[in-house]
Order: structure tokens, then C-alpha cells, then sequence
């Protein structure tokens, strides 16, 4: 009997050592998606991990993700129009891409039909948002530029980029989504990469038109129209952010139309945004928080110069954050111009509820309406001037104020001419003395590198020296 | 010795002390066991034939006064206890006669030739003390006796009564999660009668100890030393919930018992019909792929009914019993129900999570909430054992836990940041929640008990074990107003309109064990020494599903391109989606996943005693562990969608007891443990917050430590005891949320392994009873350090790398507990004010230096009474924070905030930002208890 319990213990024993022994060395195994090389583009059908060069004058379809691979390059040379056959098209960019129209020769991406049929799609009249493919939620036709951390030049130049946004894939969200999201046209998020978007046409998205988080940027002499249902800014870039936001005409944002915040920075970098030159459109109105929708924001921690812009209509004035704080001591801002066409449009030129602080350089001069100014005034002053509606009308060649029908529906740029006539208030009354940033200077390629334009004397996008906006 | 036979035996010591002043003979005397010389409480000592009569104390102290001179017979026992009829004679006046008893205990059986020894009453404080002591390893009990009287009726809130334990607190300030020498929920298992359960949680492994009743509990056990045959993952500690045994005769108990919140009393509670809510959402109706509208949800959650008094309702019931002629069969049935109505006031002050440069901490919103919630437990459990024969056992235990919350939160958000340009102005957001969450935790086991050979014994258990949760239509809708000034200073507001986002989520997550367990026990005697050597194993195999599904619906704007006033009818008319894949709920999102975890253990026990003086307990346990993960995401384009991660430890362990006397041990112990990454840690589903990426990290490594344990125990008379202990533990590669600095310029927030952290303290527990009363207090020093990467973000406005050293998340430098009891058996009448302390303490990580959030130290007033007023029945009374505690959480810098137009109520301090403050309320609850 007790060999028999010996034995026993022994053999558990045995069995306990034996099985620490014939340890299988198993190891970690992490799924790595499966590497397809980026294939030269050879047909008119884009799909998979593309790179190469889109020839010139081309017509070219995608209808899916379609990546760009990190380390790849993809170049739509002029004339080139990438169509999409559903609403899942979208351009995944984890290395390059560039597009370079022209002037004569610009570039498309937009869904077929909309290029086919542009006044199905495109309408130059007051419209209900709701059944404005330009707006309604159910509108996009593509899913816009994704860009990962990887991404190291996005060069966007003379491009049409129409009806692009709708929300995440229920499949494979793009990097940094959840599916169901709202997709912006072009999420930036390498604060190493450089972003160049000039000259381009944007119209109908779904939410921001660029949300960069972080990223050297160039968005220069850009036409955005009809941006988000109800939940977008224009461009909105956070942080380690740098760059200019310049001559860019922007109408009927249903938020912001150019941001700058220093959320989220960590590094060397503090997020700097020179916004100079822009003019703003009915911005602002389909917010449905009622103190957001300001045409310029600056916000926490971020800092830059604000000058020689137009507000025409805008819901709320420039808007410097108080909580949390800009950096104050580094914006500076004035000869600005603001137009309304309602008494609430005009009491909110410099609204209360934030720390805009008035100049007297701007148009109108705040003497005319805050009583003592500048002596007795105090930051976030009430004030109350009926008298500045439809006053200071910046003259634009073809644009009709005072609007006489409803303010928010006139979201569109269409055919107006936002160049200004002779005897406008906005001719002559800017400032010269600051220099842009210039952020992508250090892309030199001359097909690649961006063109700055540094500030004007007159106001707004389209300068009288014809050195502005260019559509 | 044959034990078949009750046998009793008096060792009478009767002397004589005279007292000329005195008028009439005392008796007086202790009642102990007869052969541990343990003291013996609630003993009923008569003398036959007169009124004299008396019940022994909790030190087993008794007196009975003004004896006239004469000879009596007096009886002593219960129904425990047994002691034959003694005579004795007092012959004069002014004496004080010492009659110590000695007592046999009655419940000892032999069934057909074999000894089979039915417990002693194990829920008494007698029996869990004397485990306490007899235990291989350092470990603390609390006896079913113990919880009765304690005010606390949830397993959780009996656990802050431990030595070394601080609790979590939820919303309406239950405690629910334990943290046991400082180190938090996740570094603590929770045992059922010695098995491991699953949780219902949907990242981690740990479980809400709010789930179990306290009632159904026949002890609890806290374990800090773990031995080779327990399982390896508690650096912190184990919880052992050990669920009542079928006991010796019929017992049957019952309770019935109602109370209020103070809080809800005065302002009412409010909640919807958790039967509106369908369980089902959309996509599980119609599959993943349909296209919801606003049609498809029910808008009827939101329609809100205020009580002036809700009344909870408790019920519990028992019945056991042991059958045949030999007692081989034993059944007990036990249930308990808890209907409860829970509130709480609460004021935040939601800090940006990025502060202002110089690293000051900056608010964004006010957010005053109410909560209402009504909480309702059901916990079911029965255990069915059957002794085959002398050599052969078996038992089948089942439980089955239920928490199902309905909650209604009603907050107003004050916004600091927008529309603000003084005091009393900005937006301001109404959001009204609606969210129920069922909870369960369902556990099978069936054991075998063997004695293979004379000296060889073989336990198994085959376990089947799930925890589920789900949150079905978790929502949330807001409205949005502006108030502000005029020009002639008049307040005016904007009319509200529907504000973005409204969400609608559904989730449901469970956790499928499937174990078996296996134990060899060679006890046996070499040179003279006892000893015995185990040997044993486990596998487990767990799987785990979580799915997340939310709608956004957002409001539709007017025809005019403007947010439409809202005319507070929730209708599905004026709600849209955004798109096709988010009318399809969110498909793809990080908390979909799906977990999977085997672990193959097996360890080497050896025991011997020395010289009956000298215990050393010691071996060695293998944990092989493989843990998996699989995302939705589609693994042919995203790196991480599936993960599988083997790791294997080796943990050694040793404990060793000196008993210095037959009362007092010294004991020493060290053991090596490990905590396992939590199932979601590992998933890198990335997604962009406001201020930073987060993701998870399938490079953590587990974590792994060496613990050391000192105690010194001095179990005297009765229940007395003290316990002195320190302990030491080094804390290699733990698992902390940290910033991970990639490229130059971009943060990301995920969990990380940082160095080495230490975690040493004191524990101290003293329990004394003078007569009727009795004093029970603990107290634990701890101090823990760890070192992690933060931001710190400077004047220049940027955001340079740092580190920190703080103490670990929840960890208290001082806690402690203090009772005063009063038990008087005569009356039938016990009561207890219990008082619990918890120091400052780390409640939220800010990635920012210096900003973490600090629960202010807080002591909580508790009391209950009852008192037997039939012969079965005893009615008590339980009132809960009796001070109104508040929980003040702060963040530890200069307070700017004191002034100014972003002024915060609350501050107190100029040292210290309040950040939130919510209040509970007393509640009370009143019962009867039956008890044959």
C-alpha cells in the first residue's frame, strides 16, 4: 500500500516536471495586414494600393478604397478627372499624393453623375438644406482624402473637389475613424507632413473641408461652398499646426470657416495660423449650438495673425477664445472688414462672449458704436448699433446686398463675383506688414512647391491687383 | 476517542472569596470549550428550579447576582454546547463564588463505522477567527454573524470593513469594486467558495461586488498570500465568497426589510419604464447591415415620472437541511431580492483635458447632475452534497446573480468656454439620460471529494461559469440655450433647440468559463513530523464577445438652414442620421471584439510541521496563459485585428507559521504573482480624440511581482484578537494609461508597462470585546510608488515629455475602520456604529503633469440595531452615512478659481481646485429576520 502511495506521488510529480519540460516555446502573433505593392496605374479603374502618374487629360473611375501606399506616390497630372461610381470611393493616402491642375487644365474628383449633370447637383439659389445635394446628409458621393500618420505631402492644386464626405465605412473606417463618423474631405494628421491646397474649388461636404491634426499647411486662393449639414468648419487644423490660410472665399459654412487650436500639441511646435485675406459668406447659421459658427477662431494655445479678411452675413464675428485661452499676446488682428444685413449679425461683429478685442483699423471702427471707444471700453462689451446694418457694403462686382430674402440660404458662391468694384470700402484699407509663414517652403520641386501670395492692401480674396484668388 | 457518544466534561473550579461587605452569594465565571479552551459566547447558564439565569458575553464572561444560601443544580449549554447538570451549595452570605465551565461541543456524528464530523457552526465569528488562525496563509475572514449585524447589505460594502480594503464607489456612492492593499480592482480575483468567476465587465476581468447580497454569504474571505494551489493573478489580493453550506438540522431563515433614501425623500426620484426599452437594437432585429431611421427607436424612455417616496423592498430566504439516517445528503436553497431606489447630487467641473500653458489646470463646464437609480439585485444559489460513503463525495453548487440598474440623470451643463462672458452666462445644455444595464454572473461547479488510499485524498471541480451585460439603448438627448445679458443688463436666453449628438447605444458583452480543477492531497508522517505534499491543476477556458453598437440621430435643420426651436416633443420627425454606415450603428468601432484566454496550471505543494511549532507551507505554480483577440476590423488591410499572446510564469511561494503560543502566531510569507493584461488593453483599434489618439497596445507585457508578508497574530479569549503584519511588494512592468511619443509632434494615449513599482505598508486589527461590548478597529498605512511618462505643458504653449512619480491609481496612504459593538444576549439586543475612513487618493490619471485628480480623504458613519423580539424572530434597522458624506474629488494646485468671471462654487482652498462634489443622503432600511 504505501509503495502504491509513493508511486503515485512520484508519477504526479513526474508528470508536473515532464509538462514545465516539453514547454513549446509558442511566441506572440500580431496580424499585420497583408503588404500589396502599390500597382502602376495601367487602366482607367483605380483600385487596391495604386501609384504612378495619372496622364494628363484622362478620365480615370474608382468606386472603393483605393490607398496610396506609404513610401508611394500618386500624381494626377492636369487635366485629369477621377469619377466616382459610389459613395464607398475614397482615397486612403499613407505616402503621397498630388494633383496638379491648372489654371486652363484643373482637375476633377467628384461622383460621375455630378460631373455629368452639374446642375442636378449644383444649385445657385436659396435651397432648402434638406433637399440640397450640396448639404443633405445623403449627399456625398465620395469619402474624401484620408491621410494617415505616414502621409508626407498632400499637394492639392486647381481641383475641383465636389459632394466629397458622407460617413465612415461600416467596413474599414480609415485611420483615426470610427464607421458611422462624419468624413471630412481631407483628414491631415502628420504633424511632419506638408500639406499644399491651392487654387482648389470645394463644394458640398459632409463636415470640415481639412482637419488637419497637425501638419505644416499652405491653404491658399481656394472657393468652398455649401459645407456640412450641420456640423463642420471649413479648415480647422489643430495640434502643431503651421501655415497660412489665405485669399480663400468661403460661403455658407454650417460652423467655423477657418480654426486654429493648439489642443493636443506636444512637441516643439505651437500651433501658428496666419488667416489673411479671406472673405466669408452666410457663414455660420446651420450650427445648432448658437454660439458657435465664427468665421475666424482662434482657440487654445494657438496664435497667428488676422488681417485684411470680410465678413459678409456671418453669424458671429472673429472669435478669439477666452477658456481655454488663445495665445493672446501672440494674435494680432485688425483691418478687417464686416457687413450685415440684420441687427443681429451686426451686435455680433465682435461678440460678448468672447475676447476679440475691437481695432480701430477695422471697418466699421468701433468708435462708431461702442460709446467711449477706445477710452472706456472694456473687453467684451455689449453694444447695441442698428445703424450698421447694410453699412459698409464692400462693394463685390456681382453679389446682391443687401439680401433681401434669408440670409442662411445664400451658402453658395455660384456665379457671383467677389471681386470688388471701385469706390469699395475694402480697396486700399488693408495691411502689408506682416509676412506669411510659408510652411511648405521647404518643398522646392517647382511642380510641387506652393505659390504664396503675401498680403494685400485691399481686403479680402480678390485684390484689386489681381494678385489674389484666381477663379 | 469515540465521538459518537456527546460527551461532556466539567473541569469545575470553584473558590472561595469572601467579601464582608457583601449581602447576598454572586456567581460568576467564563464558559469555554472543553478541549480548545476556547471562550464560548451566548451559553445559557440557569439555575434549575429558580429565575437565576444568565447568557455568557462575547468574552464568555457571566455573573449571576443575590443568590440566596441554599443548594442548587445548575444547568449550562445550548444548542451547540453541551454540559452536564452540576450541583453545588452556597452556604453563606457575601461570597463570591468562580465557577468556570467547560463545554462539549454536541455536533460530532459516526455515520456506519466511518467519522464524519459535521462543522461547526461556520458562520459564526468563533469559527472565522479560528480560521483565521489555523489558516496556511495570511488571510482575513468575515463570518456570516458578523455581516448580519454589519449595516451593509451588498458583498461590496461589507469588503470596506477589512483590514487593508478600500472600496470604488459608484454614481450613487455603492461601493462596488475592492482595492486591497492599495493596489486596484484589477490586481484582486474574486472566488466562489474557492473557484474563480467570470465578470461581466467589458475591458477587464474584475467584477462588481455590489453583485452578491451580503445575506447569502456564509463568510468572506480576503486572502493577501496566495499559496501554490491558488491561483497566481492576485498581486493585490483574492476576495473568497464562500456561499452557505446545507447546515446540520433544518434551518430555515427568512427577511424582510423596506427603507428610503433621505436624499430622494426630499427631492424625489425620477425615472422611466425600463419596459419600454426594447433589447434589441435595430441591427440585431434586422441584421448588421440595415439602414435605420429615427422610426426604429422608441422615444418613450424619455418620458419621466417622479415618486415623492420610493420604498426598497429586501427579501431573503433560506432552507437546508441534511438528510437520511447518516446525514449523507445535504440541501440548501438560498435567495435574496433587493429592490432598491438610490440617488445622488453631484456637481463637476469638467477640467479641458489640455491645460493652460504653465501647466494650470483650465475648466470647460459646470455640470450639475441628479442621479436616480434604481438598483435591483436577485441572487439565487443552492448547494446539493452527497456523501457516498466514508471515502467518496460529492456536490453540485449553483448560483446564479442578477443587477439590473434603470437610471435617469438629469445634468445641467453650464458651459465655461462658449458663450460665456460672466457669471451666470454661456450655453447652456440640458441632457437628460436614460440607461439600464442588466448584469448576471452564473456559476455551476461540481465537485468530487476522494480518499484514494489510506493517505492520499483527490479533489476535482468542473466548472461552467458566465457573466453577461448589456446596456440596451443606452441614451442621451440635450437641448442647447444661450444666456447672456442685454445691452441694458437684462438676462435674456435664446430659445433651446436640439443639440448634437443624440445617441442611442446598445452593448453587450459575456464571459463563458469552462474550468476543471484537480487536487492530490499525501498527508503522511516522516520522522515523527506531519506532512503533507499536493499536487494538482487547472484549466480554464475562457471566451469573451463584446459588441458595441451606437446611432447617432441628429436634429434636422429648418428649411431656413437654422436649428429649429425645439417644442420639448421628442418626436422621431425631427432626427436624421448622417449617413449609411452610421444608420447601420457603428459597425466598426474598437469595443466590438471578441477575447479569448486558456490557462493551463499546475503546481507543488509540500507541508510539514515542525515539532508542532514550526509550519512551513511552500512550492511552486506553473501559469501557462494564452490570451487572444480578434477586432472587426478587416485584418487583410489593419495591422493588429488579431492578436495571440503566450506567456508562462513560474511562481514560487512560501509561507511559514511560528506559533509562539497556542494564541499567538508569527508568520512570514513570500509569493510571486502576476496581473494579466485586460482583454481590451491589448486591442489597437486607434480613434482620434479631441486632444489625443487612443488605441490599445498589443506589446504590453503582463505583469509580474514579488510580494512579502510579516504578521504577528494574538488570537485571545473569545473573539479577541490582534493582528500586526507588514508587507512589501515590488511590481515589475505594470499596466498604466501613459502618452506614447511618436514622431515629434503627436501623442498618443494607450496602456504601457512602466519600470519597476514598490508597494509597501502596515496592517493593523484589533478586536475586543469587554463584556457586553465590544471594539473592533483596523487600520493600513501604504505607500506606493510609480513612475509614468506625462506631458507638461509649459508657457510657450508647448507640450514637453515628462515623468512623474505618484502612488498607484486608488491607493490611500491611511484607511481604517472602527466599530463599537453592544451585544446584549439577555436582551436579545446588538448594535454597532461603524465608521470607515478612506485617505486621499489618486481617482483619475490626467496625462498632464501634476494634474491627476484626488479623492479627498472622507470618513463614512454607519449604524444598525436589532433586537429579538419573538422566539424566531429579530427585527433590526440599518442607517447608512449618517454624517451625509460628501465625495470631494480636487486637483492639487494653486485655485485661480475662487474668483473672476470663471469662478467655481465649491472652492474652499487656495491650495486645492474642487472638482466634484456629490452627495448621497442617509438611507435606511428596517426589517424583520426569521430564523428556525
Amino acid at each position: 500500500m504505501k509503495k502504491l502511495q509513493i508511486l503515485v506521488m512520484a508519477a504526479i510529480v513526474a508528470i508536473a516536471f515532464a509538462s514545465c519540460k516539453k514547454e513549446d516555446k509558442k511566441t506572440a502573433e500580431i496580424s499585420s495586414p497583408q503588404f500589396q505593392a502599390g500597382q502602376t496605374i495601367t487602366n482607367d479603374t483605380l483600385k487596391g494600393s495604386v501609384k504612378g502618374t495619372m496622364q494628363s487629360g484622362k478620365t480615370y473611375y474608382f468606386y472603393d478604397q483605393v490607398t496610396i501606399n506609404a513610401g508611394d506616390t500618386l500624381v494626377m497630372q492636369s487635366g485629369v478627372k477621377l469619377l466616382s461610381l459610389s459613395p464607398n470611393a475614397q482615397l486612403i493616402v499613407k505616402g503621397s499624393f498630388v494633383s496638379l491642375g491648372t489654371k486652363d487644365n484643373p482637375n476633377w474628383i467628384t461622383g460621375v453623375d455630378a460631373y455629368n449633370n452639374p446642375s442636378k447637383y449644383k444649385i445657385f439659389s436659396p435651397q432648402d438644406p434638406n433637399s440640397d445635394p450640396g448639404l443633405k446628409p445623403s449627399g456625398m458621393l465620395w469619402g474624401g482624402i484620408q491621410c494617415d500618420k505616414t502621409t508626407t505631402l498632400l499637394d492639392i492644386k486647381f481641383t475641383h473637389l465636389d459632394f466629397a464626405g458622407g460617413t465612415a465605412s461600416a467596413s474599414n473606417p480609415p485611420s483615426g475613424y470610427t464607421s458611422g463618423s462624419l468624413l471630412f474631405v481631407i483628414f491631415f494628421q502628420n504633424p511632419d507632413g506638408f500639406l499644399i491646397f491651392e487654387d482648389n474649388w470645394v463644394f458640398g461636404t459632409s463636415s470640415d473641408v481639412i482637419r488637419a491634426n497637425g501638419g505644416k499647411v499652405h491653404i491658399m486662393r481656394n472657393n468652398v461652398e455649401k459645407l456640412s449639414y450641420n456640423d463642420g468648419d471649413c479648415f480647422n487644423v489643430k495640434n502643431s499646426s503651421i501655415g497660412d490660410m489665405a485669399f480663400n472665399l468661403i460661403a455658407g459654412t454650417a460652423k467655423g470657416g477657418t480654426k486654429a487650436s493648439n489642443k493636443g500639441t506636444y512637441g516643439s511646435v505651437q500651433t501658428q495660423i496666419n488667416m489673411y485675406n479671406n472673405t466669408y459668406i452666410s457663414g455660420g447659421y446651420r450650427s445648432v449650438d448658437p454660439d458657435r459658427g465664427a468665421n475666424i477662431n482662434y482657440e487654445q494655445g494657438a496664435k497667428g495673425y488676422a488681417f485684411n479678411n470680410i465678413f459678409v452675413n456671418c453669424k458671429t464675428g472673429l472669435r478669439i477664445l477666452e477658456n481655454p485661452l488663445a495665445d493672446t499676446a501672440n494674435c494680432r488682428y485688425g483691418y478687417n472688414l464686416s457687413y450685415g444685413d440684420s441687427l443681429r449679425t451686426v451686435n455680433n461683429f465682435y461678440p460678448p462672449t468672447h475676447i476679440a478685442r475691437p481695432s480701430s483699423h477695422d471697418i466699421p471702427n468701433p468708435s462708431t458704436f461702442y460709446p467711449g471707444f477706445p477710452g472706456s471700453y472694456t473687453l467684451g462689451q455689449i453694444y447695441n448699433a442698428p445703424a450698421l446694418v447694410g453699412q459698409n457694403n464692400p462693394k463685390f462686382v456681382n453679389y446682391p446686398l443687401p439680401i433681401t430674402g434669408v440670409v442662411s440660404l445664400y451658402n453658395f458662391i455660384g456665379n457671383y463675383n467677389f471681386h470688388l468694384a471701385s469706390g469699395s470700402p475694402a480697396i486700399g484699407t488693408g495691411y502689408t506688414g506682416f509676412t506669411p509663414i510659408n510652411a511648405t517652403a521647404a518643398v522646392t520641386n517647382e511642380y510641387l512647391k506652393a505659390t504664396v501670395t503675401p498680403p494685400s492692401i485691399d481686403l479680402g480674396a480678390f485684390p484689386t491687383n489681381g494678385n489674389g484668388n484666381q477663379h | 476517542m469515540n465521538l459518537l457518544n456527546i460527551f461532556t466534561k466539567a473541569l469545575v473550579t470553584i473558590s472561595f472569596l469572601a467579601f464582608t461587605n457583601l449581602h447576598s452569594a454572586t456567581l460568576k465565571g467564563v464558559v469555554r470549550d472543553s478541549i480548545s479552551k476556547d471562550i464560548l459566547s451566548e451559553i445559557n447558564i440557569s439555575i434549575n428550579g429558580t429565575k437565576f439565569k444568565c447568557i455568557s458575553g462575547l468574552d464568555g464572561s457571566y455573573i449571576i447576582k443575590n443568590i440566596p444560601i441554599g443548594a442548587y443544580q445548575i444547568s449550562v449549554g445550548n444548542y451547540e454546547y453541551t454540559m452536564s447538570d452540576l450541583n453545588f451549595q452556597i452556604a453563606k452570605f457575601d461570597t463570591i463564588i468562580k465557577l468556570d465551565f467547560y463545554l462539549t461541543q454536541k455536533n460530532t456524528h459516526q455515520i456506519k463505522g466511518f467519522k464524519f464530523k459535521v462543522h461547526l457552526d461556520r458562520e459564526s465569528d468563533e469559527s472565522a477567527r479560528k480560521s483565521e488562525k489555523n489558516a496556511n496563509n495570511i488571510l482575513n475572514i468575515v463570518s456570516a454573524k458578523t455581516i448580519q449585524l454589519l449595516p451593509d447589505i451588498t458583498t461590496a460594502s461589507v469588503l470596506q470593513r477589512v483590514s487593508g480594503v478600500s472600496l470604488e464607489r459608484t454614481s450613487t456612492g455603492d461601493a462596488r469594486y475592492a482595492i486591497i492593499r492599495g493596489m486596484d480592482q484589477r490586481y484582486n480575483y474574486t472566488l466562489i467558495n474557492g473557484i474563480k468567476i467570470p465578470s461581466p465587465d467589458n475591458k477587464y476581468r474584475y467584477v462588481p461586488m455590489d453583485m452578491f447580497p451580503a445575506d447569502l454569504l456564509e463568510r468572506l474571505e480576503v486572502i493577501k498570500a496566495l499559496t501554490p494551489s491558488m491561483e497566481g493573478d492576485a498581486i493585490g489580493g483574492a476576495m473568497n465568497l464562500v456561499m452557505k453550506n446545507a447546515p446540520n438540522q433544518l434551518t430555515i431563515t427568512s427577511n424582510i426589510g423596506t427603507g428610503f433614501s433621505q436624499l430622494l425623500s426630499s427631492r424625489g426620484y425620477t425615472n422611466y419604464d425600463r419596459r419600454v426599452v426594447n433589447y434589441k437594437s435595430p441591427s440585431d432585429i434586422n441584421g448588421p447591415s440595415y439602414i435605420a431611421t429615427p422610426n426604429d427607436f422608441t422615444y418613450k424612455n424619455f418620458d419621466y415620472k417622479t415618486r415623492t417616496l420610493p420604498l426598497n423592498g429586501i427579501l431573503g430566504f433560506s432552507i437546508g437541511n441534511r438528510f437520511f439516517k447518516n446525514h449523507n445528503l445535504g440541501i440548501i436553497f438560498a435567495g435574496s431580492y433587493q429592490n432598491l431606489y438610490r440617488g445622488s447630487n453631484s456637481i463637476w467641473f469638467q477640467p479641458e483635458n489640455q491645460p493652460q500653458p504653465g501647466n494650470v489646470p483650465s475648466f470647460n463646464d459646470i455640470f450639475v447632475r441628479q442621479y436616480n437609480v434604481n438598483q435591483s439585485r436577485l441572487g439565487l444559489q443552492s448547494k446539493i452534497d452527497y456523501q457516498f460513503s466514508p471515502k467518496h463525495g460529492i456536490s453540485l453548487f449553483v448560483m446564479d446573480m442578477k443587477l439590473n440598474e434603470t437610471q435617469y440623470r438629469h445634468t445641467i451643463d453650464t458651459s465655461l468656454s462658449i458663450g460665456r462672458s460672466g457669471t451666470g452666462t454661456g450655453n447652456t445644455y440640458t441632457l437628460y439620460r436614460s440607461r439600464m444595464q442588466d448584469q448576471s454572473i452564473f456559476n455551476s461547479t461540481l465537485q468530487g471529494n476522494h480518499t484514494l488510499l489510506k493517505h492520499l485524498k483527490m479533489d476535482w471541480s468542473g466548472v461552467y461559469s458566465i457573466a453577461k451585460s448589456v446596456t440596451p439603448d443606452w441614451s442621451e438627448y440635450q437641448t442647447v440655450e444661450v444666456v447672456g445679458y442685454d445691452i441694458n443688463g437684462v438676462h435674456t436666453s435664446t430659445p433651446p433647440v436640439l443639440n448634437i449628438p443624440f445617441y442611442r447605444i446598445w452593448t453587450k458583452n459575456s464571459d463563458r468559463d469552462l474550468a476543471a480543477y484537480l487536487n492530490l492531497n499525501y498527508k503522511h508522517r516522516l520522522f515523527g513530523q506531519e506532512f503533507t505534499i499536493s499536487a494538482g491543476g487547472l484549466y480554464r477556458n475562457k471566451a469573451r464577445d463584446n459588441h458595441y453598437n451606437e446611432w447617432d440621430l441628429i436634429p434636422k435643420t429648418s428649411s431656413t438652414g437654422q436649428p429649429q426651436i425645439y417644442d420639448g416633443q421628442l418626436t422621431p420627425d425631427k432626427f436624421q442620421f448622417n449617413g449609411t454606415s452610421a444608420a447601420q450603428g457603428n459597425q466598426v468601432n474598437p469595443l466590438t471584439y471578441k477575447a479569448t484566454e486558456k490557462v493551463t496550471a499546475y503546481y507543488l505543494q509540500f507541508k510539514i510541521e515542525v515539532r508542532k511549532k514550526l509550519d512551513i507551507l511552500g512550492g511552486a505554480r506553473v501559469e501557462k496563459t494564452e490570451q487572444t483577440w480578434t477586432t472587426v476590423q478587416d485584418p487583410k488591410l489593419v495591422y493588429g485585428v488579431r492578436g495571440f499572446i503566450p506567456y508562462s510564469d513560474l511562481l514560487p511561494s512560501l509561507q511559514l507559521k511560528y506559533k509562539l503560543s497556542k494564541k499567538k502566531n508569527l508568520r512570514a510569507s513570500y509569493f510571486s504573482a502576476i496581473n494579466r493584461p485586460g482583454f481590451f488593453e491589448y486591442v489597437p483599434f486607434k480613434v482620434n480624440d479631441d486632444n489625443f489618439s487612443l488605441s490599445g497596445n498589443p506589446k504590453l507585457k503582463h505583469t509580474t511581482s514579488n510580494n512579502y508578508d510579516i504578521r504577528y497574530e494574538y488570537f485571545a479569549k473569545g473573539q479577541d484578537q490582534v493582528l500586526i503584519g507588514g508587507f512589501y511588494k515590488t511590481i515589475f512592468n505594470p499596466i498604466e494609461t501613459g502618452v506614447s511619443f511618436t514622431g515629434t509632434s503627436s501623442a498618443t494615449l494607450m496602456p504601457f508597462n512602466f519600470g519597476t513599482a514598490t508597494n509597501y505598508g502596515i496592517e493593523l486589527s484589533v478586536i475586543k470585546f469587554f463584556g457586553k461590548f465590544g471594539i473592533s478597529g483596523n487600520y493600513t498605512y501604504t505607500h506606493s510608488r510609480i513612475t509614468t511618462s506625462k506631458l507638461y505643458y509649459n508657457k510657450s504653449y508647448i507640450a514637453e515629455q515628462t515623468s512623474q512619480v505618484r502612488p498607484l491609481q486608488g491607493q490611500s496612504p491611511h484607511i481604517g475602520n472602527l466599530s463599537l459593538l453592544y451585544k446584549n444576549s439577555k436582551l436579545g439586543l446588538e448594535m454597532q456604529f461603524a465608521l470607515v475612513y478612506t485617505g486621499k487618493k489618486i481617482t483619475y490619471l490626467s496625462p498632464y503633469k501634476d494634474l491627476d485628480y484626488w479623492q479627498k480623504a472622507m470618513t463614512i458613519v454607519d449604524f444598525s440595531i436589532e433586537k429579538k423580539v419573538f422566539k424566531h424572530f429579530t427585527i433590526y434597522c440599518k442607517a447608512n452615512n449618517l454624517l451625509n458624506t460628501p465625495v470631494i474629488v480636487q486637483i492639487l494646485q494653486p485655485n485661480t478659481y475662487r474668483t473672476g468671471k470663471f469662478a467655481l462654487t465649491d472652492q474652499t482652498s487656495d491650495t486645492k481646485i474642487t472638482v466634484q462634489k456629490d452627495y448621497y443622503g442617509q438611507s435606511f432600511t428596517f426589517g424583520i429576520r426569521f430564523k428556525i
